[in-house]
């Protein structure tokens, strides 16, 4: 559903990416080709100018025989050379005619190509008629004739030049002799023009090739890309659909996707351990929780369904106060557990003697020892024992400890010795007690692990637990060695405050 | 003695209600904030019970309303939350004590003599007597049928805390969080061998015994005489 709804093709980043690419790069292709275009079209045009600036100089002797010598020999000599410059069939894109000061046609090489546009041809621009050299250089825009241009030769006669682009297309220049006549010379640009037609079509060609081959690569390198965001968004669906086991598989699309794909990861593995953290704290809640509420019923069932007396009612009644409390104990335990293991809890720290914590406790358990026949030692360090701590939450740590020592101990010895190595306090008890099984050691700090020893006694199984979420809190640790029938020794390191 | 208690609970209430007047104190309940924040206007209260989550009006904001108006009678807030930042934030409010349920009544019924005694500025007594038995707290002398008996600073902490709270029932919970300063359960019995250390010292050469144990609930310190 989810995928789904955002299938839309427009939406993808790919297609996205490929369609901005195709844009800027057609941009860029036009670009490039209209001023490709545009330069051969205008050095071609150059070139034509240069072809009929040399035939204007070619012909200046002109000028000079109609000066001297007017009349139809001379006319007879200009036709046959216009002929020959022109007529002959490799030439015949470039005509000549020479124009008496009234405009009429004197000679002419062949004109049959531009039959059409000989009025066109014929009319002299106004600016070479009357000589306007200030006009020089520019582009005068007329009605009819269009992209009129004008230069000088090197005598500083000037040239006007006429592009005709009806009919035959052709480049035309004008020039007015000293004794009045014109001379005209117009030659096709044609081939120029297929030529540039040519190279609009191959322009086309490579446009289209250009862009289906952009386009194709352009898409493939940026699926391949997305190829990364696609395998985490993989993972994640997979996940949506219950399974926290998956991890985004690392590829080699570079650092970005990498570090996305990690903190991913990151965020999995975080996940997943909150998630095992509720799952198994929910396991307690059905197993350790249950079983003790069994007993309550159980007690109070029996009593109420018996014919108890009222001191059987006040004994149910107690005991079922006292194994309420134990229950709440428990689940304030567990809570601490949880916040200390979360990361939660806040510590409330301050300057703390372990000497002075250790010592009232020892006066605490001296009365059970009394009772229980347990030779009972405290030894506090006479260097101090100062750490920076949370005092109520250290205090809990050691009643734990020592707690358990007693719970497991019967006759015999229990020690506890506060000791201050190098930047380090730690705080060691020892007892004589019924010990660990080496089976049961490495448990012995996991929520709710009870040994086979401990199952008849009192207590629920999180007393270490909590003791080490705490040390390590503090940033310190707790190290058991032990030996069955023998005894457990618990080392407490905490690091010293300076 | 008149107390309020605003609780929604009724189960809880009953039993709180049932504990006072049984300890002598006429008590009002009622179950919502609203009701609760006006009757603290109007009437005279010698103490309030008051929960946290209530409806119409939650009990922090009740506590603000009446401070407020200077309605200065001693308020315990009573909360199932246990962290810290709640207790803060109902202490700064102007509650003057805090009990997280669950709760021993016991020790509900203590904190809120205590309170009431705060308010009305009656210092604790310093000569504390049940039966024959005599405490000087200040000068640490303890006197049986004017006998002096020694203690243990330990045992010496205990007894005072059960002479002060004569006829009442002292857990053991109680017993090591007010008197040890030690917020756990623990699985041996070191209250028990505190406790049969002091019965050794107060009881044992006198017909009428002072310490009472109740299996599983307490201990009540009480001249049956």
């Amino acid at each position: 559903m989810f995928w789904k709804a955002k299938n839309n093709i427009f939406r993808r980043v790919t297609v996205r990416l490929t369609l901005w690419y195709l844009v800027i790069f057609t941009l860029l292709l036009i670009i490039l080709f209209s001023a490709v275009e545009y330069s051969l079209s205008v050095s071609l045009k150059r070139r034509i100018d240069n072809v009929i600036v040399q035939h204007f100089l070619s012909f200046n002797w002109i000028d000079d025989i109609y000066n001297d010598a007017p009349g139809d020999k001379v006319n007879y000599k200009i036709s046959t050379t216009f002929y020959n410059t022109a007529g002959n069939e490799k030439n015949y894109h470039i005509f000549f005619v020479l124009l008496s000061t009234n405009e009429e046609l004197k000679c002419a090489s062949n004109l049959y190509r531009w039959e059409k546009i000989k009025t066109t041809i014929l009319e002299v621009p106004y600016p070479v008629k009357n000589q306007d050299t200030t006009l020089a250089g520019r582009r005068i825009p007329e009605t009819r004739l269009q992209n009129l241009y004008y230069t000088h030769l090197a005598d500083n006669s000037l040239i006007a030049f006429k592009t005709i682009t009806t009919g035959i297309q052709t480049r035309v220049g004008y020039r007015k002799f000293n004794d009045g006549n014109y001379l005209i010379i117009g030659v096709s640009y044609k081939q120029d023009a297929w030529l540039l037609t040519m190279v609009q079509r191959i322009f086309l060609v490579a446009f289209a090739v250009l862009l289906l081959t952009g386009g194709l690569l352009s898409y493939t390198i940026t699926k391949k890309a997305m190829n990364g965001v696609t395998r985490v968004t993989n993972t994640a669906t997979s996940i949506g659909q219950g399974n926290l086991q998956y991890r985004v598989p690392l590829g080699r699309e570079g650092v970005e996707v990498e570090n996305l794909a990690i903190a991913f990861n990151t965020m999995l593995d975080k996940i997943n351990s909150l998630f095992l953290e509720l799952k198994q704290v929910t396991n307690n809640i059905a197993h350790d929780l249950r079983s003790p509420i069994t007993g309550i019923r159980g007690m109070a069932e029996t009593t109420a369904t018996r014919n108890s007396t009222a001191d059987d009612y006040k004994l149910t009644l107690g005991m079922i106060v006292e194994e309420c409390d134990q229950l709440i104990a428990m689940v304030n335990t567990m809570l601490d557990i949880a916040e200390l293991e979360s990361g939660v809890m806040k510590l409330n720290t301050n300057p703390v003697d372990l000497n002075i914590i250790l010592k009232e406790l020892c006066e605490l358990y001296n009365y059970v020892a009394e009772d229980r026949g347990i030779h009972f030692t405290c030894r506090s360090s006479a260097q101090g024992a100062m750490v920076t701590g949370d005092s109520i939450l250290l205090k809990r740590v050691f009643t734990n400890i020592v707690d358990n020592a007693f719970k497991f101990t019967v006759g015999g010895n229990i020690d506890i010795a506060v000791e201050n190595p190098d930047h380090q306090v730690t705080v060691t008890v020892t007892d004589s007690g019924v010990g660990i099984s080496p089976e049961d050691l490495p448990h012995i700090f996991e929520r709710f692990y009870r040994g086979d020893a401990s199952r008849s006694t009192k207590g629920n199984g999180l007393g270490l637990c909590l003791a080490l979420g705490i040390v390590q809190a503090h940033g310190g640790d707790i190290q058991v060695s032990s030996t069955p029938k023998r005894g457990s020794r618990f080392h407490i390191i905490l690091p010293a405050s300076s | 003695m008149r107390l309020l208690l605003v609780e929604d609970d009724a189960q809880i209430a009953s039993f709180i209600c049932k504990g006072f007047r049984e300890a002598g104190f006429v008590i009002d309940h009622v179950g919502d904030g609203l009701s609760g924040m006006e009757l603290l206007l109007e009437e005279k209260y010698d103490a309030a019970i008051v929960d946290i989550m209530l409806p119409k009006l939650d009990g922090i904001s009740l506590i603000d309303r009446i401070r407020n108006k200077k309605v200065i009678t001693p308020v315990l807030i009573l909360s199932a939350k246990r962290s810290v930042g709640e207790r803060v934030e109902g202490l700064q409010s102007g509650a003057d004590d805090y009990l997280v349920k669950p709760f021993a009544f016991s020790e509900l019924l203590a904190r809120i003599q205590a309170l009431i005694r705060r308010s009305r500025n009656i210092a604790e007594p310093t000569l504390l007597s049940v039966g024959d038995l005599m405490m000087d707290t200040v000068r640490k002398k303890v006197t049986r049928a004017n006998k002096p008996i020694d203690f243990q600073p330990k045992e010496l902490m205990l007894l005072e805390y059960l002479m002060r709270n004569k006829g009442k029932v002292v857990s053991k919970t109680m017993i090591m969080d007010n008197v040890w300063d030690y917020n756990f359960v623990p699985q041996t019995n070191i209250v028990e061998s505190c406790i049969s250390r002091i019965r050794e010292k107060v009881d044992r050469s006198y017909t009428d015994k002072l310490i009472h144990t109740l299996k599983g609930i307490g201990y009540v310190l009480e001249s049956k005489e």
